[in-house]
């Protein structure tokens, strides 16, 4: 998906279209310390970029629209184009929310070629979501990937199994997976600059000049790339952190945050249909020393309260003194929901049914925004 | 000074040291700890052996020489005994702590340790409660494995012996389930009622030895300071008393547990076992769903399918669904001996009971926590 938090915001309000919208940290004037988690096509000219501290964004484009990431909503909007790819294969590997790799090898029989298959999701998502889509097709997960990079926004590029060299030779090495900054420019002071220069480079070349990687970065360049799509990757973990806009020692200002990020874990978890054995809590000191604590529950769990009730006497198991900068909450040890029906007990007092409470939350939070409905802890 | 000598016979020799060897902790801080005392008396060998948790002491009857006391590694001991043919074992004590074991034409010798080094072993000092072995069998069997593995906020690992004039009442709980069994009858030697708490390994050594001594004769309890005694004839088991507090057990005795059925127990029981072989291997979750007339028990697995099997119930109330980790259920219905059982629910998420049916000596109430489905 191109820009998709942003294209999401400006969907969702017709009026910023056209604009920069910059999807990230509260850029407070310039004085913000978060990070850009995305941005519109509108915004990329004027420098900005994901990842880009948002104080560095105000400045290069304070006339933007600044809003704060709606996960639930991407989340929900994510499910919707997940299901369009559903219609074409069954063989789909999400890498995130909005990019996937379908092998639709068994596909082009009843739906045509690669081509119209790619045409056919761009219409339909189009369609479905109001949200444009780039497509790469060829015969791995590399090229396609490549390929779907290369004519952003709404780009749609076919790469045939003949005119793979002919693809690959003009880029530049840092299409290659595995090539940074650095690699390209150990590269480039040797006269490569190229995929199809480092192609044509000797082994022995390539080797010194990278190491082990070279074996690997020589198959790439000649557009091999043997790795399957893996249909159900699985998160492993989901984590939340939040940077401080002032290192703090609060401890109801870190306590309330531990609920905010133990809340968004559990909604992130429920939208995935995963229970959490084990709550990781991260602590990040003003000197950057940082430590993580963890443990393991009886029951997995998808609710915030569990979450923040352990994620707190975690937190009350570190020193109070150092002031803290940043905190983070994660769910380990994943399983799927349907796997783990609760066991209630016999002597807890009769707890509310939270996982009722969860979903409904869920529901609003994806349709009104996150301020919808807040914890009235949060009311201060 | 004369050193210890004495005969046993092989088989009686066994039997005992087979009941020692449960006793014994193979990882153990005090080394002395993984050694049996050997101590050689009156026409018989007295054995002790101690994990400072509890302590287990048995005689059999031996041809003593010399008397004495040595302390020998219970593990070797053991596995030689056990491989020597069924023939009369010399024990001759050598230098240094060193023991001569001969049988035939077979002979060992095995290093031991003084007994100074060895942990004394309390000895029961007030009148105790003579309980049928045969009934304290039946209530440990009964509540054993609803023992908690581990200590939490709720439970702890240790079942609670309630002794009331006119009952004996044994309680286990893990949290999710928990097992009552009351024995009705006279005691001689109970006036008042009083509680106590046994750790769970000594209700399964306990329980071992019993099922050795064919669950003839008497169990006489009492009670010293800290230390339980259990006396059977010939042996003696000693346990520390578990401190903590029994969960308030009495409150969560369902009441109103108005929609019930009865069925016998193996139907159920067979039905449950072949639907969990679909159940998830992570949650053991079955599902009930009762209609009028029917139970049907179901299981799915996300990856291998589904199974159910239904089941003619007289239940003529309102249909509902509730979901059981099945091996609480199992548990319950493949220890009890009667050939019967009932189910009593309030509804989908409230504890459920089970009685083992008819209910004659023993009233054995089975309390079960649902699983969310």
């Amino acid at each position: 998906m191109d820009a998709f938090y942003a294209s999401v915001e400006q969907r969702d309000h017709p009026e910023w279209k056209g604009r920069p919208v910059i999807v990230g940290a509260d850029p407070k004037r310039g004085a913000g310390r978060g990070v850009v988690a995305a941005c519109s096509y509108e915004a990329r000219a004027f420098g900005v970029h994901s990842a880009l501290p948002i104080g560095q964004a105000w400045r290069r484009c304070p006339g933007a629209v600044y809003v704060r990431p709606r996960l639930a909503r991407y989340e929900q909007v994510s499910r919707e184009i997940m299901a369009v790819f559903g219609h074409y294969t069954d063989r789909i590997e999400p890498l995130g929310l909005d990019e996937a790799f379908l092998d639709v090898t068994g596909s082009t029989a009843s739906m045509g070629p690669p081509e119209s298959i790619a045409r056919d999701i761009q219409r339909r998502i189009r369609a479905e979501t109001g949200l444009e889509a780039s497509v790469g097709a060829a015969c791995n997960k590399f090229l396609a990937k490549v390929a779907s990079d290369l004519e952003k926004p709404a780009g749609r590029v076919v790469v045939p199994p003949d005119g793979v060299e002919a693809f690959l030779g003009p880029l530049p090495i840092e299409k290659l997976w595995g090539v940074g900054p650095r690699t390209a420019a150990r590269l480039r002071r040797l006269g490569v600059g190229t995929i199809g220069e480092l192609a044509a480079m000797p082994p022995a070349a390539l080797d010194d000049a990278v190491g082990s990687a070279g074996t690997r970065l020589r198959e790439l360049a000649r557009g091999v790339d043997s790795r399957p799509v893996v249909v159900d990757r699985k998160p492993r973990s989901v984590s939340r952190e939040t940077t401080f806009s002032q290192d703090t020692t609060d401890r109801d200002r870190l306590i309330a945050s531990i609920r905010r990020l133990a809340d968004s874990v559990a909604a992130r978890l429920r939208g995935k249909r995963r229970r959490a054995r084990t709550i990781v809590l991260k602590l990040r000191r003003a000197s950057f020393e940082t430590s993580t604590r963890q443990v393991s529950l009886p029951e997995p769990t998808d609710d915030g309260d569990a979450i923040f009730e352990q994620a707190r006497r975690l937190f009350d198991g570190f020193g109070r003194e150092a002031p803290v900068r940043l905190l983070g909450v994660s769910a380990r040890n994943l399983v799927d929901t349907g796997r783990s029906a609760p066991q209630l007990g016999l002597f807890e007092r009769k707890a509310p049914d939270t996982g009722r409470i969860g979903s409904a939350l869920d529901e609003i939070h994806a349709r009104f925004g996150d301020a919808a409905v807040r914890r009235a802890s949060e009311l201060t | 000074m004369k050193r210890m000598e004495f005969t046993v016979r092989k088989f009686d020799l066994l039997q005992q040291l087979t009941l020692v060897q449960g006793v014994v902790e193979r990882k153990v801080t005090l080394p002395i700890l993984k050694n049996v005392l050997l101590r050689g008396g009156d026409e018989h060998l007295e054995m002790l052996a101690t994990d400072l948790e509890i302590g287990f002491k048995s005689t059999c009857p031996a041809v003593v020489t010399h008397g004495g006391t040595l302390t020998l590694p219970a593990k070797p001991l053991y596995e030689i005994v056990r491989a020597l043919p069924d023939k009369d074992v010399r024990f001759k004590e050598g230098e240094r702590h060193q023991m001569t074991v001969t049988c035939g034409t077979s002979r060992f010798r095995i290093a031991g340790l003084p007994q100074e080094d060895f942990p004394q072993l309390p000895e029961p000092k007030a009148a105790g409660v003579a309980i049928p072995a045969q009934v304290m069998s039946q209530l440990i069997a009964r509540t054993v494995y609803a023992i908690s593995a581990e200590d939490s906020k709720y439970t702890f690992s240790g079942a609670l012996l309630v002794l009331r004039p006119g009952s004996l009442i044994m309680l286990a709980t893990d949290g999710h389930r928990l097992s009552y069994v009351e024995k009705s009858g006279e005691l001689a030697g109970v006036a008042e009622e009083s509680k106590v708490l046994i750790p769970k390994k000594a209700m399964s050594e306990l329980s071992r030895i019993l099922v050795d001594g064919g669950g003839e004769g008497d169990v006489v309890f009492s009670r010293h300071e800290n230390h339980l005694f259990f006396d059977m004839s010939g042996c003696l088991l000693v346990s520390r008393v578990l401190s903590g507090q029994f969960p308030n057990w009495e409150s969560v005795l369902p009441r109103g547990n108005n929609r019930r059925f009865e069925i016998p127990r193996d139907a159920v029981t067979s039905a449950i076992r072949r639907v969990a072989i679909l159940a998830d291997e992570f949650s053991k979750s079955v599902r009930f769903s009762l209609g009028k007339g029917a139970l049907q028990v179901s299981a799915s697995h996300s990856d291998l399918g589904d199974a159910s099997e239904t089941l003619d119930v007289d239940y003529d109330d309102a249909e509902f669904q509730i979901g059981f980790n099945y091996q609480y259920l199992v548990d319950f219905l493949s220890t009890i001996p009667e050939t019967d059982v009932s189910f009593e629910f309030k509804d989908g998420e409230s504890a459920t009971e089970l009685r083992a049916l008819p209910r004659e000596d023993y009233n054995h109430r089975y309390v079960v926590m649902p699983m969310r489905i």
